[in-house]
């Protein structure tokens, strides 16, 4: 609540500094409008930032069971790599110095074995303890055997939204 | 100087306050006049046939997503109708389109694939609704994005306002989910949480036009006939179509819907869209100009909607005005530092609204 609160401070505090840029965009558009008179659609490139907190796990248990097992659970959180490059998760979870990542991916058919390697060496290279894999529709049968032998934990969903109801991955523990 | 002070001045001041007053008038005064219209008891059998629009460019693999979504949806699969519209140009999304389309009769939802036909209009997402509009079957018309998360109760509320209460046209809340990715994402949910959740609904209640957003918006099939459907013309289609609600006399809903979007993670993203929505309102303005047989009275109505989405830069003159009235006020007169004075106050209460728009927009995390 007081992140919150202090959020929505901040929020209002700078408005006058949000509205500048909007000067901006204004002055943009009189000139794309009077000067320039060319209509273009300038598309809005999606990165799909905003299913990682509330489309994604939304109404799951995951995130709850998580915490309720004593880990702090930080969404859409950056973890920087040895390599100096910032890597970005869908959560980041915390107990006791060891740190448990969760990310969501999805393909058009299967997930690729490309894909898991990919993930496999960002895992090694944040150094992380554990990372579970939400994968939509399904993993290649290559990139599960590959998911095995790194100890990636994986889940894999039909549909990464709503309604998924995750069950808590042991990462290794039995 | 004497200019500056005997016309600038006078004239800014009076922008400031009337487009202000303008702005807080809904937050005031709607309470006094809301009230909910009759519901009537409605069958399950009775569900209207909804088609959905999904507009998509470049958005292959989010398209997916939000097609499962809206398979998944509380509302019966052989109401639904699904057109997915691409470019010619896209072929990687207008694949995944046709994969939907081809495997959808399995599982009773009708989806169809439409490729947008190359016409003298624009290319963009109005070209688009429309020629998928021609496609439809439905009672009720909808637009979503293809990177939209929705509401799994949406189209049941949508056909309980349309069909059930007698609305025209419906919109559903949007909110930017992603304001970890930094401030100009927390100011866009706060702007959106403010927007959709304390305005909209007021300014609706108020009789106002009603500016409807980008996604999560029905409408009545043969009323969107009626009007002539989107104008392919506008950048912010969305917003002139509800322009055209207001001249016509039509009754829009808020819904109680939330659909999640994503806000552009960098500044060059942002200032495109936001200068593409800024140009919509000012092509909205002129084409307001030059409707004719409407009242004077509707028409400043319009007028002044559109410049709504301008307050914060009219209030960045006032700012700027307003220190400069502070740093030299022994040479400006004192009746015009007190009509700049409420400016300071509007934005106060205009700063409060917005950090009240986070804490709606976030109530639920």
């Amino acid at each position: 609540m007081q992140r919150r609160l202090l959020i929505a401070f901040l929020a209002g505090a700078t408005l006058p500094a949000y509205w500048v840029l909007h000067w901006i965009a204004d002055l943009r558009a009189i000139k794309q409008e009077f000067v320039e008179k060319r209509i273009v659609w300038e598309k809005t490139e999606h990165r799909m930032r905003h299913m990682g907190v509330k489309g994604f796990f939304g109404i799951s248990n995951l995130v709850n069971l998580l915490e309720k097992s004593g880990y702090s659970v930080s969404a859409g959180k950056k973890l920087r790599g040895t390599s100096g490059n910032d890597y970005l998760f869908d959560f980041v979870c915390k107990q006791a110095g060891s740190i448990i990542v969760i990310k969501g991916i999805e393909a058009e058919e299967n997930v690729s074995e490309t894909d898991v390697i990919e993930l496999v060496t960002v895992m090694r290279e944040t150094g992380v303890s554990g990372m579970l894999l939400v994968a939509s529709p399904a993993l290649s049968r290559e990139a599960h055997d590959t998911a095995k032998k790194f100890g990636l934990e994986v889940i894999e969903t039909e549909n990464l939204n709503y309604g998924v109801t995750l069950p808590v991955p042991s990462f290794g523990k039995e | 100087m004497d200019i500056l002070v005997s016309f600038v001045l006078p004239f800014a001041s009076f922008l400031i306050l009337i487009v202000n007053a303008y702005v807080l008038f809904p937050l005031i005064s709607s309470p006094l006049r809301r009230r909910d219209r009759e519901q009537k008891e409605r069958k399950e059998s009775d569900l209207p046939r909804i088609s959905i629009l999904l507009p998509a460019y470049r958005e292959g693999k989010t398209l997916l997503r939000t097609v499962n979504n809206i398979k998944r949806m509380n509302y019966p699969n052989k109401k639904l109708e699904l057109i997915i519209v691409t470019e010619i140009n896209d072929p990687d999304t207008s694949r995944i389109a046709k994969r939907a389309a081809s495997s959808a009769e399995q599982q009773g939802i009708v989806i169809k694939h439409v490729i947008v036909k190359d016409t003298p209009e624009p290319r963009g997402k109005p070209r688009a609704l429309n020629q998928a509009f021609e496609h439809t079957t439905g009672e009720i018309v909808g637009v979503l994005d293809a990177e939209d998360a929705i509401d799994t109760e949406l189209c049941r509320k949508v056909a309980d306002a349309i069909c059930v209460e007698g609305y025209d046209g419906v919109q559903g809340i949007l909110d930017m989910a992603n304001d970890y990715d930094g401030w100009l994402n927390v100011h866009f949910r706060s702007e959106y949480g403010y927007w959709y959740r304390l305005y909209l609904p007021e300014l609706n209640a108020s009789g106002y036009p009603f500016p409807f957003g980008g996604t999560t918006n029905f409408f009545r099939a043969e009323t969107l006939r009626r009007i002539g459907g989107w104008d392919s013309y506008n950048l912010t289609e969305d917003f002139e179509i509800g322009m055209r609600f207001h001249v016509s006399g039509l009754l829009v809903k808020m819904l109680d819907a939330v659909t999640r979007e994503e806000s552009p993670t960098s500044f060059r993203a942002w200032l495109r869209q936001r200068t593409r929505w800024q140009r919509g309102k000012i092509q909205t303005m002129r084409k307001i100009a030059r409707i004719k047989g409407c009242s004077i009275g509707r028409k400043t109505h319009m007028l002044m909607s559109c410049l709504v989405p301008h307050v914060g830069v009219i209030n960045i003159i006032g700012i700027f005005l307003s220190s400069y009235i502070f740093v030299s006020r022994q040479s400006i007169p004192y009746e015009y530092t007190m009509l700049l004075f409420p400016n300071l106050l509007v934005i106060f209460v205009l700063a409060y609204l917005h950090g009240l728009g986070y804490l709606e927009a976030t109530k639920d995390e």
